[in-house]
C-alpha cells in the first residue's frame, strides 16, 4: 500500500519584525526595520502620487518622471550617479504605479550614509535632462506600438477603461498624451507631489533605529514640505447592465476573454475573505476555472480569476485565452462557475487546501529584507491597521465556508460585468450577443461600426 | 557555553566555529552543521529563523561530463524522469504536492552536477524530505514514462536550441569549438541521435550508479530544529543502500596553441554577433579568482568598461554580456555582443581587444578595484538573503570541494585579489592564440 504524503495541517506562525517609526519635522514618516544579518542597507521611499494623478491628456507623465529621475541632478551627471551607485555595491531605481510612486536604493552597510545622500539627491534635485526625455519618450512610443500586438494588454486597457471611468484609473497612455508632455509637465508634477509630507521612507537592514533616524534627518530633513493639492476623484460608473466590449483582431486564432466587475479597495474588511474565495474559484492550476475550462473542457491552456485591489477601488476579474470556435462556450463556462460559487458552499476540503496554500505561500514571498520593507510600506500606503501583517494570516485562517459563499453572492455580479474579448470579430461577434449588447473596437480603441 | 559570532572585516557575522560536526544542542543561527549518514549521504544544515520557511536542496554529483560518448543528453533526460513518480508518489504529483502547500521546486542539470530543490513553509519540511527520499530510493522507471520524457526533451531541444536565435551557440557550438576532451565538449541537452539511442536499461543503470546516497549532498536551510530535521533525514534517507563509487572522470585539457575560429549561419538571428571565449582554470583554484574580478570590471553594471566602450561610447553593440562560466574542470571566459546595424563584427572584435589590451597593460586604479570588490561583496550578500541560494551554495561547496566553510570564507579570496593579480591573469589567459571565436551571421543576409 502507498504511504500518504506527510502534509502538516497546522497554521504557520508568521512574526512580522518590529517596525520603529518617527516623523521628521518636514512631515516625512520614517520606518526602520533592523535586520542585522546581511551587511546591507535598503531604502524604500513610497510617495502618494500615482499615474492617476497624471494631468488629463498627459497620461504617462509620472512614468516618464520615474525613468528620468536618476538621469541627472543639480549636483551629479547620470554617469556620476551610475558610477557612484556601482561603487557602493548598490542599486537605485524608481517606478510608478496607479496609486503610488516608489524609489528604491540598496547599498553595502558601510555606504549607508553616502547611499542615502544619493537617494535624497535624486529625489529632491532631479533636472530631467530634455535629451533624456526625448530618448525615453521614443522608447515608450515604440513600446506602445508593440503592445498593440498583445491581446492581454488590449484586454486589460479596455477592462480598466470601461469599469472605472470617469475615475482616473480608466485613463491610459497614448502617442498623443506622450507628445503633450514636456520637461515642464514633469517638473511641475515633481514639485507638486514629490514632497516629504506625502511620503514614507522605510529603512531596513543592518542599521539601528538611532543611526537610521540620524541619517534620515541629515539628508532628508531639508526636503521642503508643501501643502498638497486637494482633489476629488469621481466615482467609477461601470455599465449598468452586462455589456460585451469586443476588440477586433482579424485572423486571431484565439479569443482573449477578460470579464469582471468593480470591487472594493484594498482596505476593505472583506479583502481576506475574497482572497480565499478567489483561490478556490480561479487562483492557480487547482482552481475551479482551470479544472473546468482546461481539464474538463479543453478550451484553453489556463483559466484564472483575480482580486485586484487598489487604493481607491478594485475589480474582480477572470480571464482565459481560448480557441476562437469555443469563445461563447468558454464565456458561458465562466458564468457557470460563478453561479456555482454563489449557489452552494464550498467543501471543507477545498477551503482547507486554499487556506493552506495562502498561509504557506506568504512567508515564501516575503523572505528578504526588501520584501519585508515592501510590506511595511504597503501597510502605510494602503492605510491598513498598524498590526496588519501579524493579523493577515489569522484573518485568512478564520474564513468559513459561509463567508466564501457570501462573498461570491455579494461580489460576483454577473449582470453588471464587463465582458472584454479580444479576437476575430467576424467569427465571434454574433455568438457574443448572448451575453449582452456588443460594442466593437479596433486595436487603437476606436469604435467600429 | 554559547559562542558569539565574530564580525569579519567585510561586515558579515561569522559563527564560531563555522562548521560543527558534533551536535549536542541547537547550533547558532548561521552555523554550518555537517553530518554523514552511514550510507554515505552528506547532510549540511544551517538554521535561519528569520522567516518560517525551509529550503531542501539535493545535489547529485553527476552531470553531462559523466556521460559516455554516444550517450550525450542522458543526465538531463534522467532529471526529467525524476518528476515522473516513485513508489509512493504519482506522476507529476511531486510538483502538485509542493505547490499546494505554497512551496516552489525545480531541478536542473549542468556539466558538473544535477540538483533538485523544494522551498516550503517551515512546517512542511517532512513533506519535502519524504518526496526527495522516495525518488532516490524507488524511482518509477517504466517504458511509458521514458518514451514520454524522451519526446519532451527532444521538444525542449527544438525550442531552446534549434529554433531560437543564437540558441545553439552557448548550448553546443562554443563547447565543441573550445574543448578537446569529450567530457565538456558535448552538450548537456544532447544530440537527437543519442537521445534516440538511450534505453530503459540505461535509465536503471544510471540510477543505480549515480543516484545513490553516497553520491549526493543534501542541504537544509531555514527555520527548523536540528534534532527534528536529522530525525526525518535518518528516517527517510537512512534505509537507502549505498551504491558503488562512481567512476572518476578526466576533465583535463591540453593547452591551446592556436586560435580557433568559425562562422555560423543562424536561421533566426536578427543581427550578426561576435562571440569569443578563452579557456580558464577550474573554479576554486588561485588563478581563478582574478578572472571573476575581471568579469566585474568588464561586464558588471552600467559603469563597466565593455558596456561603456561597446554600447555607450562606440555604439557598436545592441546587447552585451560576458564573464566567467565556472566549472569543476577548465571553464570559460566569454563575451557575446550583438552587433548594431551599420557596424561589423570586425569593429566589435577590434574594440573588444582594445579593452583586453588595456586591462593587460594598465593596472586598475584604487577606486575601480574597490568598486568591483564592492560589487562582489554585494552580490555575495544578496545570495545570502534567500534560503534557496544559501542551500545551493552549501551544496556546491560541499559537493565540489568538501569545504562548506567556503560559504563564509571564499569571499576573502576575491577580496585579496590585487591589481597586479588582475594584470597577470589577463596577460596569461587573454591572448590571440588562445581565443575561440564564433562569427554569427543571419542566414538570410
Amino acid at each position: 500500500m502507498k504511504q500518504k504524503p506527510p502534509i502538516d495541517d497546522k497554521l504557520i506562525e508568521f512574526r512580522f519584525p518590529t517596525v520603529q517609526e518617527t516623523v521628521l519635522k518636514n512631515g516625512l514618516t520614517v520606518m526602520v526595520i533592523e535586520q542585522p544579518k546581511i551587511p546591507k542597507v535598503y531604502y524604500r521611499v513610497g510617495i502618494q502620487v500615482g499615474e492617476k494623478h497624471d494631468p488629463p491628456g498627459k497620461e504617462g507623465t509620472l512614468d516618464l518622471l520615474s525613468l528620468l529621475i536618476k538621469k541627472g541632478t543639480q549636483r551629479r551627471s547620470y554617469e556620476e550617479i551610475v558610477e557612484q551607485v556601482d561603487f557602493m555595491g548598490g542599486e537605485l531605481d524608481a517606478v510608478s504605479r496607479r496609486d503610488f510612486f516608489y524609489l528604491f536604493g540598496e547599498f553595502l552597510q558601510e555606504y549607508a550614509a553616502q547611499g542615502l545622500e544619493i537617494v535624497a539627491d535624486v529625489l529632491m534635485n532631479p533636472v530631467f535632462p530634455p535629451e533624456e526625455l526625448e530618448k525615453e519618450k521614443a522608447k515608450m512610443l515604440a513600446d506602445l506600438e508593440n503592445e498593440k500586438s498583445s491581446p492581454a494588454f488590449l484586454a486589460n486597457r479596455k477592462f480598466n477603461e470601461v469599469l472605472f471611468q470617469p475615475h482616473p484609473y480608466a485613463r491610459y497612455k497614448t502617442p498623443e498624451s506622450l507628445q503633450a508632455i514636456d520637461r515642464q509637465t514633469i517638473q511641475e508634477m515633481h514639485d507638486r507631489y514629490i514632497r516629504p509630507n506625502n511620503s514614507y521612507l522605510v529603512i531596513a537592514g543592518a542599521v539601528t533605529f538611532e543611526t537610521a533616524v540620524q541619517l534620515a534627518r541629515e539628508y532628508l530633513e531639508g526636503w521642503e514640505q508643501k501643502p498638497l493639492p486637494t482633489e476629488t476623484t469621481p466615482e467609477p460608473q461601470p455599465p449598468k447592465r452586462r455589456t460585451v466590449f469586443l476588440i477586433d483582431r482579424p485572423d486571431s486564432e484565439q479569443s482573449n476573454i477578460l470579464l469582471g466587475n468593480v470591487l472594493f479597495n484594498r482596505k476593505h474588511p472583506d479583502y481576506e475573505k475574497a482572497v480565499v474565495m478567489n483561490k478556490i474559484l480561479g487562483g492557480g492550476a487547482s482552481g475551479r476555472l482551470f479544472m473546468y475550462l482546461r481539464e474538463e473542457k479543453g478550451y484553453t491552456y489556463g483559466a484564472y480569476s483575480s482580486i485586484r485591489t487598489y487604493k481607491d477601488h478594485g475589480a474582480f476579474s477572470a480571464n482565459a485565452e481560448v480557441r476562437t470556435e469555443v469563445t461563447r462556450e468558454a464565456t458561458d463556462g465562466f458564468f457557470e462557475q460563478f453561479r456555482a460559487m454563489r449557489e452552494a458552499p464550498v467543501s471543507e476540503e477545498d477551503l482547507k487546501n486554499a487556506k493552506r496554500y495562502l498561509i504557506g505561500v506568504f512567508p515564501l514571498q516575503n523572505e528578504t529584507p526588501s520584501s519585508i520593507a515592501s510590506l511595511a510600506m504597503q501597510q502605510k500606503l494602503y492605510d491598513l491597521p498598524d498590526d496588519y501583517w501579524n493579523q493577515y494570516l489569522k484573518a485568512i485562517d478564520a474564513v468559513t465556508r459561509e463567508d466564501v459563499q457570501n462573498i461570491a453572492r455579494t461580489y460576483l455580479r454577473d449582470e453588471e460585468m464587463a465582458v472584454v474579448v479580444v479576437g476575430d470579430a467576424e467569427k465571434i461577434k454574433d455568438s457574443l450577443t448572448a451575453f449582452g449588447p456588443v460594442k466593437v473596437f479596433d486595436v487603437d480603441n476606436n469604435p467600429v461600426e | 557555553m554559547k559562542e558569539q559570532p565574530t564580525v569579519a572585516p567585510h561586515g558579515l557575522s561569522i559563527p564560531d566555529p563555522v562548521v560543527v560536526t558534533q551536535i549536542s544542542s541547537e547550533p547558532q543561527e548561521g552555523q554550518i552543521v555537517l553530518q554523514r549518514l552511514s550510507n554515505g549521504l552528506t547532510v549540511v544544515l544551517m538554521r535561519d529563523t528569520t522567516v518560517p520557511i525551509v529550503a531542501v536542496d539535493i545535489w547529485y554529483k553527476v552531470g553531462s561530463k559523466d556521460e559516455e560518448p554516444g550517450k550525450s543528453g542522458f543526465a538531463h533526460l534522467f532529471e526529467h524522469m525524476m518528476f515522473q513518480g516513485s513508489e509512493n508518489v504519482g506522476k507529476a504529483e511531486h510538483m502538485k504536492l509542493i505547490s499546494d502547500v505554497g512551496g516552489w521546486m525545480n531541478g536542473s542539470t549542468n556539466k558538473d552536477r544535477t540538483n533538485y530543490f523544494e522551498v516550503v513553509p517551515a512546517n512542511q519540511l517532512r513533506l519535502a524530505l519524504w518526496l526527495e527520499a522516495d525518488r532516490m530510493r524507488a524511482l518509477a522507471i517504466n517504458a511509458e514514462n521514458f518514451e514520454n520524457q524522451r519526446d519532451t526533451v527532444k521538444e525542449e531541444r527544438r525550442q531552446r536550441v534549434d529554433n531560437r536565435p543564437y540558441g545553439p551557440i552557448f548550448s553546443e557550438l562554443l563547447d565543441e569549438l573550445v574543448y578537446e576532451n569529450w567530457a565538456y565538449k558535448h552538450s548537456v541537452i544532447g544530440s537527437m541521435v543519442d537521445l534516440d539511442n538511450a534505453t530503459l536499461e540505461d535509465v536503471r543503470k544510471f540510477h543505480d550508479v549515480y543516484y545513490r546516497p553516497n553520491n549526493a549532498v543534501l542541504a537544509i536551510v531555514g527555520d527548523f530544529k536540528l534534532q527534528d530535521a536529522m530525525g526525518m533525514v535518518e528516517e527517510y534517507f537512512g534505509p537507502i543502500p549505498a551504491g558503488p563509487t562512481p567512476p572518476a572522470v578526466d576533465l583535463s585539457e591540453p593547452p591551446q596553441q592556436q586560435e580557433k575560429r568559425m562562422q555560423w549561419e543562424d536561421k533566426f538571428a536578427p543581427h550578426p554577433a561576435f562571440v569569443c571565449a578563452f579557456k580558464i582554470p577550474p573554479r576554486g583554484t588561485p588563478e581563478y579568482y582574478p578572472l571573476e574580478v575581471i568579469e566585474k570590471v568588464l561586464f558588471d553594471g552600467e559603469s563597466s568598461r565593455m558596456y561603456q566602450r561597446l554600447v555607450e561610447k562606440d555604439g557598436l553593440v545592441l546587447h552585451l554580456f560576458g564573464g566567467v562560466d565556472a566549472r569543476l574542470g577548465p571553464g570559460l571566459f566569454l563575451i557575446f555582443a550583438q552587433v548594431k546595424p551599420g557596424h561589423t563584427i570586425q569593429e566589435v572584435e577590434a574594440a573588444f581587444w582594445d579593452e583586453l589590451d588595456r586591462i593587460k597593460q594598465e593596472p586598475l586604479d584604487a577606486r575601480e578595484l574597490q568598486k568591483v570588490k564592492n560589487k562582489l561583496k554585494a552580490e555575495h550578500f544578496s545570495r545570502m538573503e534567500r534560503a534557496y541560494y544559501k542551500a545551493d551554495l552549501l551544496c556546491m561547496y560541499t559537493a565540489f570541494f568538501e569545504q562548506p566553510e567556503l560559504f563564509y570564507t571564499e569571499l576573502d579570496r576575491y577580496l585579496a585579489v590585487t591589481a597586479a593579480d588582475i594584470q597577470q591573469a589577463a596577460q596569461t589567459f587573454f591572448n590571440k592564440n588562445q581565443q575561440n571565436v564564433i562569427e554569427v551571421y543571419p542566414a538570410n543576409q
